[in-house]
């Protein structure tokens, strides 16, 4: 048997899965050269992408960057904001006092010491958010993570972006069409031609014929055309411990362009579900995600109502257009099967709770682009590494979210009742919340040299929503008087970033007027 | 408090302006924009950087004076030490201001430079400009035009990714060490590898040669800090031969 080598990449689908997914492996190849790797993507005319996916991790910097994206560009054409992590309000109480962050930048000294112990000394008087990292006093003051003489990419504080994904996915085809050597097919896909053995040989499309490749990114979306449809894979759901199934999104503009851009996401929990809500400088996007098993539509589209008043004048809410999403929460049970490998919502979707879709796509197409194998022989055995990596990351996923629920005081619905109740609890997080309350989180938890939500997460989140920890009385803790030291290092940082840093409003404006160094 | 005003002759008709006290000006600053016309006469001396504006995030280029902050080290004992002193000192207290897109004279009324009593004249007596006063417009003019060539040429620097980050990190004589971060100079190894379209550019609009300057410049920094060296040394003291 001859070994076929991998010449050919067909990517179907144009949303940003399909284009970042184009662009890590085009960036990383030589496609465009003679000899090179071909990639093509194939795009539907009138497929129109679902635009969800706001909200990135700070990886994205990395990525765009290797794509050959200039971040200036990326302020200019995409609307895009600075996002310095996400503020959880009304998760635990429901009062309104009931909030905390989870930033993005790491606990102070983090790799040195565990403040956790000595923080809850003070708990009464601080939150954890607050005492062990300056970032959450940078959001609550609208602050952007850099100066104007920052170069891209580069920051003061950590930062991810708030952005419209639409139009990332056009610069994305920009970029990749006209840069890298991505070939663009616009057309409609009418059979997925089998080979004899299995894999996938051409997508058939009504007007280019025959498009051949050695390996198919699925990047269609919900459809899930070639996984799913194609080659059957079943369909995991995960609705028995994440509810939500329903969303309503709606758009909603600034009282007027000098309003202040929140630097964070803001996540307002509601009584059968959440509201995201997301500053772009052009506009703010905003969303009711519920479990339809516990409020109706007509309930939580009043909630979100509620929500928006505080902001928006009711004449004005008349005026937006409010758009219903489903959500199936899951994912399929394997990612990559045979010559064909799912990138974006045709592998799977969660809720957005902790904007975990974008990220995915850039890891999996990382992978797939670093691990790409040269011929048909090893693909096998990527394969079977990539679901290995990609099963950890959603179960991951899965369970980091559901930590949010399962610390709430609330009980003014069965939502939250139900989210406590150990049934519906994943068996490995109730094992660590029972470890966690003897032991603080750390590198014994998380294993993976790429995880996902490395043990700081973690810790914002379980102390943000008042978790405790009583460590065994037999173990040194650190020196209260050390602890102190790194909780004034914190506030002097409070301090000096917040005499430095312009709001988040001024930096973007200086950036779409002057644009940012490279170097 | 500097107060930035258009000149106007009613106004500002019997104010002089002491030549004496141009330079001291500069007493207080760390660095000074400079214009490409002038680099053959700072490339002597001084050392010749790019830096960001803290306002805007763009390149401009600089002498380096100092390096503590409103350190100006070829200021000394009242007086500029230096063979040349650059436009941006001496133009002052005058400004190139802007009104409604057209380019005005401004003066700093509270210049140190500027009173009634000494000096050179403004206006005349019968309200007219002086000879002075159009020297320094002449002046303003070639640096108004000099800042935009100068600009030009910065972007094409940042275009053709000819720039590299240069951090200083300096011992002083009395052993105290100085990390100095912000500045720029053009990449050597990037300029000579330069594909030769761009180069054909470069002197096709006569960069090539403040190009030099601003790499022949650097060296100065060690000047820059034995001048610093010798104002923490007790003055009077012999150095080893």
């Amino acid at each position: 048997m001859i070994d076929k080598p991998v010449n050919n990449i067909v990517i179907l689908g144009g949303g940003s899965a399909g284009w970042l997914t184009a662009g890590l492996i085009a960036a990383q190849h030589k496609t465009g050269q003679s000899g090179g790797l071909s990639v093509t993507l194939v795009e539907s005319p009138n497929v129109s992408p679902i635009g969800v996916g706001e909200g990135t991790w700070p990886s994205m910097r990395a990525t765009l960057k290797k794509i050959g994206i200039s971040e200036t560009d990326l302020f200019r054409q995409c609307d895009a904001s600075f996002k310095q992590g996400a503020k959880f309000a009304k998760w635990v109480t429901g009062e309104q006092d009931d909030y905390y962050y989870h930033p993005l930048v790491l606990p102070h000294a983090f790799h040195q010491f565990d403040l956790i112990i000595p923080w809850q000394n003070m708990r009464n008087d601080i939150s954890f958010g607050d005492a062990v990292c300056f970032q959450g006093a940078l959001c609550e003051q609208g602050r952007a993570p850099k100066q104007i003489s920052t170069p891209e990419y580069e920051g003061v504080a950590n930062y991810a972006y708030h952005l419209n994904s639409e139009k990332l996915a056009k610069l994305l085809k920009k970029h990749c069409t006209e840069k890298l050597g991505v070939k663009h097919v616009l057309d409609h896909v009418v059979e997925i031609k089998g080979a004899e053995d299995g894999d996938i040989e051409a997508l058939i499309t009504k007007q280019n014929g025959e498009i051949r490749g050695d390996l198919f990114v699925d990047c269609s979306g919900f459809a899930s055309v070639l996984l799913g449809q194609h080659y059957q894979i079943p369909f995991v759901e995960k609705k028995h411990i994440l509810f939500n199934d329903r969303a309503i999104a709606v758009q909603v503009p600034y009282p007027n362009e000098d309003s202040p851009i929140a630097s964070h996401t803001i996540s307002t929990a509601q009584s059968a579900g959440w509201i995201w809500d997301i500053g772009l400088p052009t506009r703010r996007g905003v969303g009711s995600v519920y479990s339809s098993a516990h409020i109706t539509d007509e309930a939580a589209f009043i909630e979100l109502e509620k929500y928006l008043e505080a902001s928006v004048s009711a004449t004005e809410i008349d005026n937006l257009s409010f758009r219903k999403i489903a959500i199936n929460p899951g994912h399929r049970s394997t990612f990559w099967h045979r010559n064909c490998v799912a990138v974006g919502m045709s592998a799977g979707f969660l809720e957005p709770l902790e904007a975990s879709a974008l990220v995915l796509i850039e890891i999996s197409a990382a992978m797939i682009s670093e691990q790409l194998p040269a011929t048909r022989s090893v693909m096998d055995i990527v394969a079977n590494r990539f679901n290995e990596r990609l099963q950890h990351d959603w179960d991951s996923i899965v369970d980091f979210l559901k930590l949010h629920y399962v610390l709430t005081k609330r009980t003014d619905n069965d939502y939250w009742i139900d989210h406590v109740c150990e049934q519906s609890i994943p068996e490995r997080l109730q094992q660590r919340l029972a470890f966690w309350r003897q032991q603080v989180p750390g590198k014994y938890d998380f294993t993976q040299a790429q995880e996902m939500f490395p043990a700081a997460s973690w810790q914002y989140v379980l102390y943000g929503m008042g978790f405790s920890t009583q460590e065994s009385q037999h173990r040194n803790t650190m020196d209260q008087m050390a602890a102190n030291t790194c909780f004034d290092n914190v506030a002097q940082m409070v301090k000096k970033y917040l005499a430095q840093l312009p709001t988040n409003r001024e930096l973007i404006n200086k950036i779409h007027q002057y644009g940012l160094q490279k170097i | 408090m500097t107060n930035l005003v258009a000149l106007n002759p009613e106004k500002h008709k019997h104010l002089k302006i002491n030549k004496d006290k141009l330079e001291a000006q500069g007493a207080n600053e760390r660095i000074v924009p400079v214009v490409i016309g002038e680099f053959s006469k700072l490339v002597v001396q001084y050392p010749i950087a790019l830096t960001k504006s803290e306002e805007t995030g763009e390149f401009i280029c600089v002498a380096v004076l100092g390096f503590e902050q409103k350190e100006n080290l070829f200021w000394n004992n009242n007086r500029w030490d230096g063979i040349y002193t650059p436009l941006n000192i001496i133009r002052q207290p005058f400004f190139i201001g802007n009104d409604q897109g057209q380019s005005v004279v401004c003066i700093d009324e509270h210049g140190s430079s500027v009173s009634e009593q000494q000096g050179e004249a403004i206006f005349n007596k019968n309200g007219g400009e002086s000879q002075f006063l159009l020297n320094i417009k002449t002046m303003l003019a070639g640096l108004l035009e000099q800042e935009r060539v100068t600009k030009e040429f910065i972007k094409t620097l940042v275009e053709y990714d000819l720039l590299i980050a240069m951090p200083l990190d300096i011992t002083f004589g009395n052993g105290e060490a100085h990390r100095v971060r912000g500045f720029y100079t053009v990449d050597e190894s990037k300029l000579e590898t330069l594909e030769p379209s761009k180069l054909v550019d470069l002197q096709k609009n006569k960069y090539l040669t403040p190009l030099h300057m601003i790499m022949a410049s650097t060296g100065h920094f060690y000047s820059l800090v034995e001048m610093k060296n010798r104002t923490l040394t007790p003055s009077g003291t012999q150095k080893e031969p």
